[in-house]
Parts: structure tokens; sequence; C-alpha cells
């Protein structure tokens, strides 16, 4: 082997382990008989299994390369955006795959887990991408096993629908992507990244903006970008809550590391990076008001967490424009993306724990007094959603502060207004969810109780370490 | 070894969360003093090893833990700073603290709320040791509102009792008051120090103690007016947290809380964060005279007020509550005697030492008070109970103990720690600007003791000689209490006995505290007056004698004779409560009022149709989200169109 | 650039376009997904154009991976068109709208008419038709649906 094959497979050794077990998931899972006792019985086996092969892994991550080798070859590249990106990803693989223990589908178990294993090694792969090639097949190892999740993970109509607007409007987004990606290559001359950062140094024409903006909106819609999010609320509802929630976070990690990728290159040319920079400035105005006065006007909590979760994406898109005026500055971006994976994750898990099955979708109202129900959960509850608010004490702040000064830092009147407006919008968007919290805190009138009173569960203890997390994460802001 | 010091904060903060996580779980509630007393031993055996490894002096080090945060100029380290000064409070903190914990859970058993006041308890010895042992001026502001929620919480513990929920309120809105000042010096503080020492990288760490120091002397060239008003803002929430005239009135209702908080948090350690505030700042201090002046006059009034108040007091806790008051007002008394040259030091010296005596003795005398009330069923009125010497043999004795220790009669500690103060005054008396000014708070506080010695002897006469009666809540056998209650009382009385002595003899304090960074310290040393030893002994003794006499009259004699303006103008307290009520809180509601009438009916309406605005437009667009598949990639063709061009039109 | 790449982008340009309208109007699934191949096409088209305008074979070789990724999609869609159908017994995507907002109660659009005697495979779905306003024609014997 060359050497320069060896770097570039070490780079991503972990996506190739991470890929071959779930290659070994199927094979084994070939002689596994899901009608007998013992198959029923093992089904929760694939996802204690997967929890903690990711959780050596990640540990075994941090332990090995703390730096980044700064290696740039043909495919893959290892800088700090690489680093932090199979970190996080990780991370989101570890409390995803805990989250499903209890909610693996009886009868795919174990293709269940190697698609949610595919997946997060696309992640991976699309963090280290040097080359449009890369990019592009990584961008699909995330979106074609998020297809499969979503149509083995639930099967009833609900289910199918959602697995059918995620796959077409997933298809139609990726070749928008590939036609905007077609023109760079058209540009350059050559898919690599750095090639194409090399030629957008010298190319301001408008050919190079238009593919930009096709390439931005087909990554748009990964990020659920307003008016790109449309199918978000609709497959957040239409799923079991454990893909719902990793439709929450990895695809949008994903899209996130996809754009940090085309738009973190070299220095780009001035009149380029104004370009982008609007685009993105505007896409995430758009949506993060559009995002937060939809869930405003939400009753049920599936709904309100997709679009709470588009809200989210407009203030990381600010910090991805801020990032890119100051010169591919990622680190708050990276880390507003993974306390918003903890704090959604725990979200999720708390509504899993209070759902009997995982298809059910409970309204605002079922989960009113449930303080009286389960005080531990409910704290624990709390500290996730001040957390997506953004209040100290809990991770969310710091986030919104990074992404905040950044904003500011770059002493641009469009991105300071920008910050104003986001501001502006965390505000409106504490508004529901106080309201979340009021309800949870409120003695019901009635007696009924549509919510089960939880029993100790993983999704339970998953909520409390996401919490633990959160608060850890505000009062040690320099070691994550 | 001496990041073990972490241990002390941190043990207790433990003990706390483990006592809240049994509330949450809901079970074992009844073993919540295990951890909570674990913790505060641990506490406790750190932090008295740590002094005598420490051997005093010029020791002072700062442990840094973590950065908390580092955002550009922004840096916050959190780091503790051991010195004399903070090595001898943290230790009686936390050896009161664990006595108290003990006494507690005897004291606190079969209360519903029995987790819940072990983990406050907890918490409070955590914030009140932090408060103690960092080394900046902001977070030592937040540790101070820290202790001051836990009082709030504990003072409102029965919070179904409407008075206990009104002391609390009380108590947090007049520290509150004073904290606004504190606040204000801090940031003043902040300004000045900016001002002078150019240091313009690190914002927060120019309230740290060593930069505030070296900024004094510069502070005190160029901007004294600055500084006369930082101390003077600093002594202001050194009264409101120490319940010195005027800001007293909150300490007498804090007695609503359970005993062993008021032995606790009012009246061992709480409470005396102001003196250790002036102790701490006393470099400060020393340039700004006005506030020691103030510190002084404030004392004196306070001595003598809280001493005449107590008097006519009929309930045992109050009249120990304003005895707290009253001795507090020495503390600060002393201060004042700092005026004189280079006397601060000194002064800090003797403040410190009455801080300790007093601790000891006012913790047993609540403690024992406690033991009453537990016999009597929670009646604490001395005019229903008397004679209670051979039914609460072992409570009688501790409590004449703290008596004795109290009203000042060697060799018990009080008299040494209150001998050292007078003395201090006495030997100031022919400096030549404050002279007069010295004399006069002698005098007063000769008075003061006077009084200590009437009210101590009075009540305890009436509680324990005399016609033997209890009131009917007690039933027909009232009983002395149990181990757990008694046994950290006594190991409070050898501190209560011996304390004194030991550090006067020793002359332990002084070199322990004394060689304080950037205070100039006084060599010569005050000989004790044979005179005035001879002196405040036949004051106590004759206080102890009319005492006596109050005491034992019959409560008959009492009640038929009319009471004279003076005694009802007392016993209401000179009325205070109600001057302040009017002055302050009557215009402040119904300013409350008028302002809220036209927040209800002209920024809520507004506010409430823009709040209504965002859910009005979502409910409008979201119909755009019609679950066709079509219109959503309609939706995203339009978004490419809008994209496409917004660049067109940039370029 | 020569005459003839720039007739190839235009070509490319043109087929990702069609495919886009294709897209949007369709309501048949099948056609939906043949439009997406559609777009794809011409993107691999440019890619082609481009690549044979450097000179260089990696515009061909993008080319053979979008075919290939393609090729995957358009097995997922023919199952998930063979398990939609199985519901519904009709391949109109607009049927399949029942999560969505839903402030004003609408009746939700049936798949089953009363007409079952038609014929036994899916015919064309007649395009941009409010399904709510017309009958839809096709109906099958309802296939129960596999018990999960």
């Amino acid at each position: 082997m060359s050497p320069e094959l060896t770097n570039s497979f070490l780079t991503v050794l972990p996506a190739v382990v991470i890929f071959g077990i779930a290659c070994i998931y199927l094979l084994v899972g070939m002689f596994q008989d899901n009608s007998s006792p013992a198959g029923i019985r093992s089904v929760s086996g694939w996802g204690i299994v997967s929890t903690f092969l990711l959780t050596t892994l990640w540990i075994g991550t941090v332990w090995f390369s703390l730096q980044p080798s700064g290696l740039v070859t043909k495919l893959f590249q290892s800088d700090s955006v690489a680093l932090h990106g199979t970190h996080l990803t990780l991370l989101a693989g570890v409390l995803i795959s805990a989250f499903s223990i209890t909610h693996t589908p009886r009868r795919f178990a174990y293709e269940f887990h190697a698609c949610l294993l595919i997946l997060l090694a696309g992640s991976i792969f699309l963090a280290a991408a040097a080359d449009l090639t890369t990019l592009y097949l990584s961008i699909e190892m995330v979106s074609l096993p998020t297809t499969l999740l979503l149509s083995i993970s639930r099967r009833d109509n609900s289910g199918r629908e959602a697995t059918l607007k995620y796959f077409a409007l997933s298809a139609f987004a990726s070749a928008v992507f590939l036609m905007g990606a077609s023109y760079l290559y058209g540009l350059s001359g050559t898919t690599s990244l750095s090639g194409i950062a090399t030629a957008l140094a010298t190319n301001d024409t408008t050919l190079a903006k238009v593919a930009m903006a096709l390439v931005l909106a087909g990554l748009a819609f990964r990020v659920t970008a307003v008016p790109f999010h449309f199918y978000a609320p609709d497959v957040f509802t239409g799923s079991s809550l454990p893909v719902a929630a990793m439709i929450a976070t990895v695809p949008k990690i994903a899209g996130f590391l996809a754009i940090i990728r085309i738009l973190g290159g070299a220095q780009l040319h001035t009149g380029f990076v104004e370009s982008a920079g609007l685009i993105l400035l505007v896409l995430a105005l758009v949506t993060m008001t559009s995002g937060n006065f939809m869930a405003l006007a939400q009753t049920k909590w599936r709904r309100l967490l997709a679009y709470s979760s588009v809200a989210h994406s407009g203030y990381l898109l600010i910090g991805v424009a801020a990032a890119l005026y100051r010169g591919g500055e990622t680190t708050y971006v990276l880390s507003y993306l993974s306390a918003y994976t903890v704090m959604t994750l725990g979200v999720f898990a708390a509504l899993a724990t209070l759902t009997a099955n995982g298809d059910s979708d409970p309204s605002l109202a079922d989960l009113e007094g449930l303080y009286q129900r389960a005080p531990m959960l409910c704290i624990a509850l709390s500290v996730c959603l001040l957390s997506l608010i953004g209040v100290p004490l809990t991770a969310g702040f710091w986030a919104k502060f990074g992404i905040f000064q950044d904003a500011i830092r770059t002493a641009r009147t469009e991105l300071v207004v920008g910050a104003v407006i986001m501001a502006i919008n965390a505000a409106v968007g504490a508004m529901y969810y106080l309201s979340l919290l009021l309800r949870i805190y409120r003695v019901p009138h009635t007696n009924s109780a549509p919510v089960s009173t939880p029993k100790f569960s993983p999704s339970f203890a998953l909520t409390v370490v996401c919490a633990a997390i959160t608060v850890l994460w505000f009062l040690l802001p320099n070691w994550m | 070894m001496l990041n073990a010091i972490w241990l002390v904060p941190l043990a207790p903060l433990c003990g706390s969360l483990i006592c809240m996580a049994l509330i949450m779980a809901g079970r074992r509630k009844e073993l919540a003093h295990l951890p909570t007393i674990i913790g505060m031993a641990i506490a406790a055996v750190v932090a008295i090893v740590t002094y005598f490894e420490s051997k005093g002096g010029e020791f002072v080090v700062s442990t840094q833990a973590y950065t908390w945060l580092n955002v550009g100029t922004i840096n916050i380290p959190v780091s503790l700073r051991l010195d004399g000064l903070s090595l001898t409070h943290l230790n009686v903190v936390t050896f009161i603290s664990l006595m108290v914990a003990i006494y507690s859970s005897g004291y606190m058993k079969g209360d519903p709320g029995y987790a819940r006041f072990f983990a406050l308890i907890s918490a409070f010895v955590f914030c009140m040791s932090m408060l103690v042992l960092v080394g900046n001026l902001l977070l030592l502001y937040a540790f101070w509102e820290g202790v001051g929620l836990c009082s709030y919480l504990l003072i409102g513990f029965w919070y179904q009792k409407p008075s206990a929920a009104k002391a609390a309120m009380k108590a947090f809105l007049v520290n509150r008051l004073a904290d606004c000042a504190f606040l204000a010096g801090v940031i003043t503080l902040w300004y000045g120090v900016g001002l002078v020492l150019d240091d313009t990288t690190n914002v927060i760490a120019r309230l740290d103690y060593d930069a505030i120091f070296t900024a004094v002397p510069l502070l005190a060239a160029q901007h004294p007016d600055l500084l006369g008003w930082v101390g003077c803002f600093i002594l202001v929430g050194a009264i409101g947290k120490s319940a010195q005239f005027p800001f007293h009135v909150w300490l007498p209702d804090a007695m609503e809380g359970p005993t062993p908080v008021s032995a606790l948090i009012h009246a061992a350690t709480m409470v005396t964060a102001g003196i250790y505030l002036l102790a701490r700042m006393s470099p400060l201090l020393s340039e700004a005279p006005t506030a020691l002046l103030l510190a002084g006059w404030l004392g004196a009034i306070t001595a003598v007020l809280g001493g005449v108040i107590a008097l006519f007091q009929s309930d045992l806790k109050r009249v120990l509550a304003y005895s707290t008051i009253s001795q507090l007002g020495y503390m600060f008394l002393a201060f004042g005697a700092g005026l004189g040259d280079a006397t601060l030091s000194l002064a800090v010296v003797a403040a410190m030492f009455h801080l300790i005596t007093h601790a000891f003795f006012k913790a047993q005398l609540f403690l024992t008070a406690g033991n009453v009330m537990h016999a009597m069923g929670d009646v604490i009125d001395m005019r229903q109970f008397g004679g209670l010497k051979s039914i609460l043999p072992k409570t009688h004795i501790l409590f004449l103990l703290g008596a004795i220790a109290l009203v000042g009669l060697p060799p018990l500690a009080g008299f040494w720690s209150k001998e050292s103060i007078l003395g201090l005054l006495l030997s100031q008396s022919n400096d030549p600007v404050y002279g007069p000014v010295f004399v006069c708070w002698f005098a007063l506080g000769l008075a003061a003791a006077l009084l200590t010695a009437i009210y101590t002897s009075k009540a305890y006469f009436k509680t324990f000689h005399g016609e033997e009666h209890w009131p009917a809540e007690a039933g027909e056998h009232p009983h002395e209490a149990s181990t757990a209650m008694l046994a950290p009382l006594w190991v409070l009385a050898i501190g209560t006995v011996f304390s004194g002595i030991v550090i006067f003899y020793f002359d332990t304090l002084a070199g322990f505290i004394l060689p304080m960074p950037f205070l100039e310290v006084a060599h010569e040393h005050h000989h004790e007056s044979w005179l005035l030893v001879l002196l405040s002994i036949s004051i106590a003794v004759a206080g102890v004698l009319i005492g006596r006499w109050l005491g034992l009259r019959k409560n008959q004699a009492e009640s038929a004779k009319t009471p004279n303006a003076f005694a009802i103008f007392a016993e209401n307290r000179f009325y205070l409560d109600e001057l302040f009520y009017n002055l302050l809180v009557a215009p402040t509601l119904y300013l409350a009022s008028v302002i809220a009438a036209f927040d209800m009916h002209v920024i809520d309406s507004m506010a409430r149709y823009i709040a209504s605005l965002p859910e009005t437009i979502g409910n409008q667009i979201r119909l755009w989200q019609s679950g066709r598949v079509s219109h959503y990639a309609a939706g995203m063709v339009i978004g490419i169109i809008a994209l496409l061009t917004l660049v067109y039109l940039r370029s | 650039m020569t005459p003839l790449t720039q007739q190839t982008l235009m070509v490319g340009a043109l087929l990702f376009t069609f495919g886009l309208v294709g897209f949007l109007s369709r309501r048949n699934l099948i056609l939906i997904f043949l439009s997406v191949e559609l777009m794809l096409a011409g993107v691999a088209t440019n890619f082609i154009a481009f690549g044979s305008h450097y000179g260089i074979a990696s515009g061909q070789l993008f080319a053979i991976l979008i075919l290939t990724v393609a090729s995957c999609e358009a097995a997922i869609a023919l199952a998930m068109v063979v398990a939609l159908y199985r519901r519904k017994s009709t391949l109109d995507v607009e049927l399949w709208s029942d999560l969505r907002e839903t402030a004003p109660e609408k009746s939700k659009p049936t798949a089953k008419s009363e007409s079952s005697k038609h014929a036994e495979y899916p015919v064309l779905t007649p395009a941009g038709i409010d399904p709510l306003t017309t009958k839809v024609p096709v109906t099958l014997p309802d296939v129960p649906a596999p018990k999960a």
C-alpha cells in the first residue's frame, strides 16, 4: 500500500471500523431467527452492542488522535474539522444507539442497527472529505440508510408517508446539489475541494455564484433551512422516536459539515465570499424566524421539536456565515452542533420514556402535570429545554454566546443585524419552550393521565445523562 | 496537601446533592443526616489539619482549580485563597456546623422536611466556606448572596406558617437592600482599581484581593474620595448581613426558623460574614477612616440598643437574637477602635477573637434554648415556664456555662474577648483626634456589658429558677433532650469554657492572623489594665444581681404594675419596624401599585399584542405546509429561484 | 469553450430542467422517481461535458459514480413503490398527505372508491388535478398490510 493511501486510510479509520461492524451485523443477522423467542429477546442486544462499540471507538479516537495531523490526501484530509466532526458523530451515535436499545424494531433488529452504523460512518467520511466525489458519496451514505431506517422502523401509513416524503425530496435535493457541483467542477477542472477553492479564489463569475447557490440549496435541505425544511415536521411525526431523534441530529451534522467543507477551503475571492455569505445570512434569518413562528403555533411535541430544530439551524447558519467572513474558523458552529445534539436527544429520550411505544405522538396537553408523576425525569427534561432556550447554567448558553460573539466580531453591519435578530428570535423561542415547562409543572385540572408514568429505562437514563452533560458543559466550557 | 482544601466546600456540596437526590427518589429520607454529617466532618477535619499545618503567618496560598471561563478579556478562574484570616474563620464555620448538624439529627427528627433541612444546611456550609475561601471580591459577592439564599430558605423552612414565610421575606428584602450598596461598592472598586492599575487585559482579576490591596495605596493618593465611598458601601453591605442598626430588624424575626438554624446561621456563622468582610477588606478600610468611624458608632449604638430591647423581650430566642445583635455591635465597635494610628490590625484581631468566642457560646445558648423548646412542646415564651433546673439538669448546666461566658465573667470565653475590645478602646483614649470619641464608645461598651449581664441573668433565672411550672403543651412530664442533642453541646461547652483563655494566653490569634498581607502591623501591644478588669467584673456581677432580681420577681407583680412608657417602647423594639414600614415599605408599595396599574393597562396590552403577533403569523404561514410532496418540492424550487435571484442581483 | 461543450452543457441543463418540471407536475410515484433520474442524467451530462473540455477523466468518473448511486436510489424507489401501492392501491402521491399542518379540518382524500371493477394494474395518474375534486378511478382488491 502506498504511504499516501495508508495515511488517508488512517484519517477515516473510525468510519472504516464502523462500516466493518455494520457489515458484520448484516452477516450475523442473516443467521438470526427473528421469530424464535431467543431472537426476540436478543433484539435489544444489538443496541447494547452498538452502544458499547461506539463508546469504545469514541474513547479510542479521543485517546489516540488528540491533534489533527493536517494531512491532505486525494480523498480525505485530517484537520480540526475532521477531528471534531468525528467526535461529534460518535457522540451522537453513542446517544442514539443507547436510545434505541428499547426501541429497536423487532423484525428488523440487525438491519436497523447496521443502517444506523452506516450512516454514522457516512457522517465521519463526510467530515474528512477532501474531494467532491467523497463528499457526494458520504452525503448519500447518510441519506439512503436514513430512508431505510424510516421505512423499517415504522410500518403503518404514517411511516410509509414519512419515508416517501423524505426519500423523494432528498433525491430531488441531491440532484440540485449535484448540478451545482457539476458547475463547480466545470469552473475549476478538478473535483478536489482544495482545487475548487483555489479556482474560486481568483474566479468571481456569475457561474461560480450560481453554482454555489445550487450547492447551498441542495445542502440546505440536509440542514432543514427554510424553505427546504418542509419534510422535517412530517418526517418527525411519521417516524419512530429514535429515528426522529436521529434525523434531528445526524443528517444535520452531516449537512453542516458539508457546507463547512465546501466553503471552508483556502482564501476565497472576496466577491464570492460576499455572495455566499449573503445567501447563508438570508437563509439563516428566514429559517430561524419562520421556524420559531411556526413552532409557536404547534400543539404536538414532535412537530414542535421539528420546528425548533429548524430554528436552531437558523442560528447555526449565522455561525457558518460568520465563520466564512472570519476565514473559516468553525469552532463555534461545531460546538453549537454538539450542544444541540445533546440537548435535542435529551428531549427526545424524555418523550420516549413517557410514551409506551415509539410511534405515539403526544400532544402538549398530554404532559400536563408531569412533575407530579415523574419529578426526576421532569427536571432532566427541563434542563434540556432550558438549554435549548440558551439560559445560563446550561450548554446552550455557551453555544448561543459563541455564535453571537462570532457574529459580532466580524464587525460587519449585516451580520451584527443578523445577531440582533437572532437574539430576538431566541426570545421568541423561549416563549414556546417556557410554555412547555409551564405545562409540565402545572397541576392538571383533570385526573386523566394519557401519558404513562415512566419506569426506569435506558431512555430515562439517557435524558438524565444528556441533562448532566448540558450542565457540566456550562461549568467546564474549556474542556469541551 | 493544600489541594485538599477543596474538600472543605466540596464535601458539604456532595452531602447536599445526596440529600436532594434522596428527596427526589422519595425514599430513605430519614437517613438524610448521614451524608450531611459525614460531609461536614470531612470539611472540619481538613480545615483543622490545614490550620495546624499552616503555622499561620505569611501563609498566603492560592490554589486554582480550573478556569471556568476564558473568553477574550474575560477570564474567570476559580481559585481559593488560604491565609490566617480565612483559615481561622473557616475553622469556626466548619466546626460549629458539624456540631449543629449532629444536634439537628436529634432536634429535627420526625419533621416532614427532614431531608430538605439537611440538604439546605449542607448547601449553606458550602456557600459559607466558599465565601471565606475565595480570593476574589466578585466571587465573594456571589457566595454572599448564596448564604443569603440559604438563610432565606431556612428561615422559611416551615413555609406553611405565615409568620415564617413573612420573616423569610423580610430577611431577604432587608439583606437585599444592604447588598445593593455592597454591589455598588464592588462596582465602584472595580472601576477604581481599573483607574490606577491600568490593567485592561483581565477585567475580573481586578477584583482579586491582591490586586485590590495593591491598588489601595495608589487610590488613596489619587482618588481618596472614591476610596471613602467604597469603604462606606462595603460597610453598609456588612451591617446588612451582620444585622447592625438600622438593618437589624430582620434578625429577631429570623428566629421563626428551626432553632439549629438560628444557632448556626443567625448567631455563629452567617451573620459574622459582615465582620469577616471588614477584616478581609481592612487594608482598604485603613485608608477609609469615615467608614471606620461609621462602623464604630453604629456598633456602639447597636450594642446598647440590642441590650435594651433584649431586656424587655419575653421570648427566650428573641432575647438571644437581640443579644447576638448586641454582641455583633461589639465587633463593629472593635473596628471603630482601628481608627487610631496603625491599630486596625489590633482591631481585626480583637474583632475576630470576639467572633470566635461568641460563635461558641452563642451557638451553645441557642441550642440549649432549643432543648428547652423541645421539652416545653415548642413554647418559648419565658412567662409560661420556670424552675426547669431539676427537669432539665444537663441543659441547665450547659445554659449556665453559655450564660456566664456571655455575661463576661472570668475565666470563661466571653470575658477575654470583650476585655480585649474594651481594652483596645481604653488604650486609644488619649488619641489626639478621636480621643473623646473613643471615651464615648468605651462608656457605651460598658453600658452594653451591664445590659448584657442583666438580660442574660434575667433569662437564666426566669427559665431555670423560681417556681416550677410549664405550659400545657409540654405534657405531664417534660423530659431531658436525647444524647444526639446533648453530646455536641458538651463539645461546644469545651470551647465556651476554654477558647477565650487559650487564645488570650498563648496569643495565638494575633500571630496567626496579623501578618496579613498589605496590612501595616502595629507592634505595640496594649497592656491589660487591672483597673479595667476589676471594673468590668464588678459591672458584670452587678448586672447579674439586677437580672436575678428581675428574673425571680413574681409574674403577678410584673403584670399588676402598670408598665411605664419606656418599657412599652422597648418591648415594641422602639417601634423601629413600624418606622421602617412607614418610611420605606409603605411608599414603595404605593408607588408599586401605581406602576402596576400602568403596567397592567398600558404595557401589558402592548406586550400581549406583540406576543400574539408571532403566533398569528405562524398560524398563517404554517398552512403552506399542506402535506403534499409536490407542494414541498415547489417550495424548494421557489427557494432555489430566490437564492439565484439574490446572487444575480448582488453581482 | 468549444461549441460541442457548450451544446452538451445545454443538453445537460435542459435534461435537468425537464426533470425538475416533471418532479413538480407529475403525481405518479414512478414518474416522479423517473424525473429525478432525468435530473441526475442532466448532471451526468454536465460532468462528461466538462471532463472532455478539460481533457481529464475525473468528470467521466463522477458521471459513473452518479449513475451507480442513482441505481441504488432506483432500487429503493421501486421497493417503496411496491410497498406504497400495497397500502392504497394507487400510485397517486397526493394521497400520501395525511401528515401536515392540521389547522382547518378538511375532509381527507380517501383511497378507496366505490367503483372497484376497474383494471388490476395502476394507470397513469393525471397530472395537476386535485384528488379532492376528482374520483380516483383505480383500485385493487385491498391487500392487507403486512403485520409488523
